[in-house]
């Protein structure tokens, strides 16, 4: 009985203790997984009109991510430019937390002053805020650093809006034969400018790591023949004029040597060079085809493509060579391998029920995450924050250039130069 | 001498008459103790005490009979020396020895006689001793030996009234055969008749004095049975005394026993009273824990459907939370697998999110952004509908993998 009561007691001691606590604890397991919405005001600006819309610019970017989703200008209620025009409650009721607001000023004629903040709506407080100034043409590239500033604020993540790419393209010339140019442009495709015109295809670009310089395979000569190419000066030389086949360069880490890919010995076989040198090393030891090598970025191994199963697949080899291990098995056609920033993953291309399309192999779980739904596509690389993932695709209306989210659920085109688009590269950080 | 004789045997007669006459007294004084009340002390200590007196009752009678057998061996021995000069004398006389052995057979007829009347006087104080059974038994044991110290001292005086008519028929047989002799010899004698009648002279003079010393003797002994009648009247009373301090005594312990018994009965009532109050304390407590507890389980009971519909308010209240932050949490798209954030949230009455905090955060600066943002998104926040569940502080685990 003395038990009973004793029960009772602890009951009711729980009970009241329960309520003193005021305490609920509350799990949240379902959320629409998607993008964040975010209030991107357009910027407030003088009485000359500067060349470039920068909010729109960084809406642009950061609906590129697929993390963010810009509410349409329309639906703003208000477009505030300073902080004391902000009426909170409205933002509010908009429901988004993220509140970008900016202007841009011209103190002298060419010259631009260009500013944002970020507010939390919710704690009505400024969490972010930047000034620029440049001239007219780096209007582009400040709209790009204040995406990179607001994604990795908001995100944790370096953005990788102001980097580059690089892509080929193939254009018909006036007298009907192809023209091939080797361009290079801002990451959402805009402000390209060719930094090489040939005759005869270019394929394989490659950034070195420092972003200076790009190593390329030229057959202007003819024959295959893989150049170095410094983007500043455009000066370019020559590394592997090598008998037979000389292709699909690959930076080290360090850009120190280039992987590639010679059949100078037979059948392609994978080489590393050694730039200042001009030291080769065989790594790979086959009967088969082996090609299209790529670094880890720790430098420590190396991904190639080998049809030495009867297929093309993945494998993977000490960086100085050696017994190589197969990582693909999904699939008859995986080839084009790249790491991703972190080493945890392979971007490459897949062939999926007919179709050649991007997908990334999970080195952890070795699975495999179709990302692309061309037909075509081919030539992944990530962007150098690893959130997406570049790559051409082809269609009836041509080859363009497409990025998607590292997850795959968002997917964008690039605004290119006008022709055939191929073989796109994503740089790596500016230093 | 007859006559004297006579007279003599009369006053001794008269004398033990006397003696018995003071012997019933002292046992009519004992029977005057009625028994009944004797028994109803009960108890044997008095009776103890009586026995010490008895002691010295006795001892005192034990003295008393030595002197009496001392004395009476001093009267034997002066017999013996008599009956010596009356064997000489018979000696000389022939004829004079049938007469005293006839004198002798009526003696020892007398003697008969005596111890009849002797073993009458006993009968008689066995028959009183009878009658004193029921009385206590050191009164009866004394009473017994009273009755034979009064036989003793019969059977003494009657020795001496025997030796005494022994002596006086010797003296009459002396005195018979000097008669005798002075008339047959009378002539042969003249010569010798002076001297004898001197001779005789002396001789009585001699009894004379030895009959006043006896006299005296007896006087002395009456005087001495006076005495220890007296003694014994005095014991007697002395024990009636006792027995009464007995009685007294036992009524003392009676009501001394009653009283104890009063109050051993008071005592046994009081604890009955205790018992009976200790049972009725202890189910008075019983019915009250009983009480008590219906109470807690009723109120167990109540609080349970209290709490239950509280419960029920709570779940309630925390399912339209969750649903509201849940379908204001974007997931940040991309995001790795594992994350979990755990914010603090602060509400006002109303629902209103007035503070959060990251407790622990996920790694990923886009997840804990977007829990922050679901939270605040989510304000104001669902009111219950039970006031008392709302919560002040609201720790959310945010777990898509939960």
């Amino acid at each position: 009985m003395i038990a009973r009561t004793f029960v009772y007691l602890t009951l009711l001691v729980w009970g009241s203790a329960a309520v003193a606590q005021g305490e609920l604890n509350i799990r949240i397991t379902q959320g629409l997984e998607g993008a964040q919405p975010i209030a991107i005001v357009p910027f407030g600006q003088g009485a000359e009109p500067p060349p470039s819309d920068i909010a729109r610019i960084v809406a642009s970017d950061l609906a590129s991510s697929g993390l963010f989703t810009p509410i349409p200008a329309s639906d703003l209620p208000g477009s505030p430019h300073v902080a004391e025009d902000i009426d909170f409650n409205d933002w509010r009721l908009l429901g988004t937390a993220n509140l970008v607001i900016g202007q841009v000023e011209s103190p002298s004629a060419g010259r631009y002053a260009v500013e944002f903040r970020l507010f939390d709506v919710f704690k009505a407080s400024q969490t972010l805020g930047y000034r620029f100034e440049g001239g007219g043409g780096e209007l582009r590239s400040i709209a790009h650093r204040i995406s990179d500033l607001l994604f990795e604020h908001l995100t944790g993540l370096r953005g990788a809006f102001n980097t580059r790419i690089a892509y080929v393209t193939e254009t018909p010339g006036a007298d009907g034969r192809p023209r091939y140019s080797l361009n290079v442009a801002d990451s959402d495709g805009a402000n390209w400018k060719p930094v090489l015109d040939s005759r005869q295809p270019i394929i394989s670009p490659a950034w070195s790591p420092d972003a200076r310089q790009l190593a390329y395979v030229s057959l202007e000569n003819r024959r295959s023949q893989i150049y170095v190419q410094d983007l500043a000066s455009g000066e370019r030389r020559r590394v592997a004029t090598f008998p037979g086949l000389n292709g699909a360069p690959a930076w080290s880490p360090d850009g120190n040597q280039l992987a590639m890919t010679l059949s100078k010995d037979g059948n392609p076989e994978i080489y590393a060079l050694h730039l200042a040198t001009n030291r080769l090393r065989r790594l790979t030891q086959s009967v088969s085809i082996d090609t299209e090598p790529a670094w880890s970025p720790d430098g420590q191994s190396l991904v190639f493509t080998s049809d030495r199963s009867g297929k093309p697949q993945i494998y993977q080899m000490p960086a100085a060579g050696g017994r190589a291990t197969r990582l693909t098995f999904e699939g008859d056609y995986n080839a084009r391998a790249s790491y991703s920033p972190d080493g945890k993953r392979l971007a490459l291309v897949h062939a999926d029920r007919g179709a050649f399309r991007i997908a990334t192999l999970d080195l952890d779980g070795n699975t495999l995450l179709v990302l692309s739904d061309g037909q075509l596509d081919e030539s992944p690389s990530f962007a150098p924050n690893g959130s997406m993932i570049l790559y051409a695709t082809s269609d009836s209306e041509g080859a363009s250039l497409a990025a998607v989210s590292a997850d795959g659920r968002f997917k964008q085109r690039l605004a290119t130069r006008q022709g055939r688009v191929r073989e796109p590269a994503w740089s790596p950080f500016r230093p | 001498m007859k006559f004297r004789r006579l007279f003599d045997n009369v006053s001794a007669g008269f004398l033990a008459v006397v003696v018995h006459l003071l012997f019933v007294v002292v046992l009519i004084l004992s029977l005057d103790w009625t028994p009944d009340r004797i028994d109803a002390s009960g108890a044997p200590t008095p009776l103890q005490a009586v026995v010490v007196e008895e002691h010295l009752v006795e001892a005192e009678i034990q003295r008393l009979q030595e002197r009496e057998r001392e004395k009476e061996q001093d009267e034997q021995a002066r017999i013996r020396e008599l009956e010596s000069k009356l064997e000489e004398a018979a000696d000389k006389r022939q004829r004079e020895e049938e007469r005293l052995a006839e004198l002798q057979a009526r003696l020892e007829e007398e003697r008969q006689r005596a111890a009849l009347e002797r073993e009458k006087r006993h009968d008689e104080s066995e028959q009183l001793a009878i009658l004193k059974q029921r009385q206590e038994e050191e009164e009866r044991r004394l009473a017994q030996l009273a009755a034979k110290r009064k036989a003793e001292d019969e059977r003494k005086r009657r020795a001496e009234e025997e030796r005494r008519q022994l002596e006086e028929a010797r003296l009459q047989a002396q005195e018979d055969k000097r008669r005798l002799d002075q008339e047959n010899l009378k002539t042969e004698l003249e010569t010798s008749r002076l001297e004898e009648d001197r001779r005789r002279a002396e001789e009585e003079k001699r009894l004379a004095e030895e009959q006043t010393r006896q006299a005296e003797e007896e006087r002395r002994q009456a005087e001495e049975e006076k005495r220890l009648a007296e003694e014994q009247k005095r014991r007697a009373e002395e024990l009636k005394k006792v027995a009464e301090e007995q009685k007294r005594k036992a009524e003392e312990q009676k009501r001394k026993a009653e009283e104890a018994k009063r109050l051993a009965e008071q005592q046994k009532r009081q604890a009955e009273e205790d018992k009976r109050k200790a049972e009725q304390a202890r189910e008075r407590e019983q019915a009250e824990l009983a009480l008590q507890e219906a109470l807690a389980e009723e109120q167990l009971s109540l609080d349970l459907t209290r709490r239950s519909l509280r419960e029920k308010a709570k779940a309630e209240y925390v399912f339209q939370i969750r649903s509201k932050v849940e379908r204001n949490w974007i997931r940040p798209a991309g995001t790795p697998k594992g994350l979990k954030c755990l914010i603090r949230v602060e509400q006002i009455p109303g629902g209103e999110v007035v503070g959060t905090r990251i407790v622990q955060s996920s790694g990923n600066v886009a997840f804990d952004r977007s829990v922050e943002i679901a939270v605040n998104k989510s304000s104001p926040l669902p009111q219950p509908t039970d006031p008392t569940v709302f919560a002040r502080v609201i720790n959310f685990e945010f777990d898509p993998e939960g």
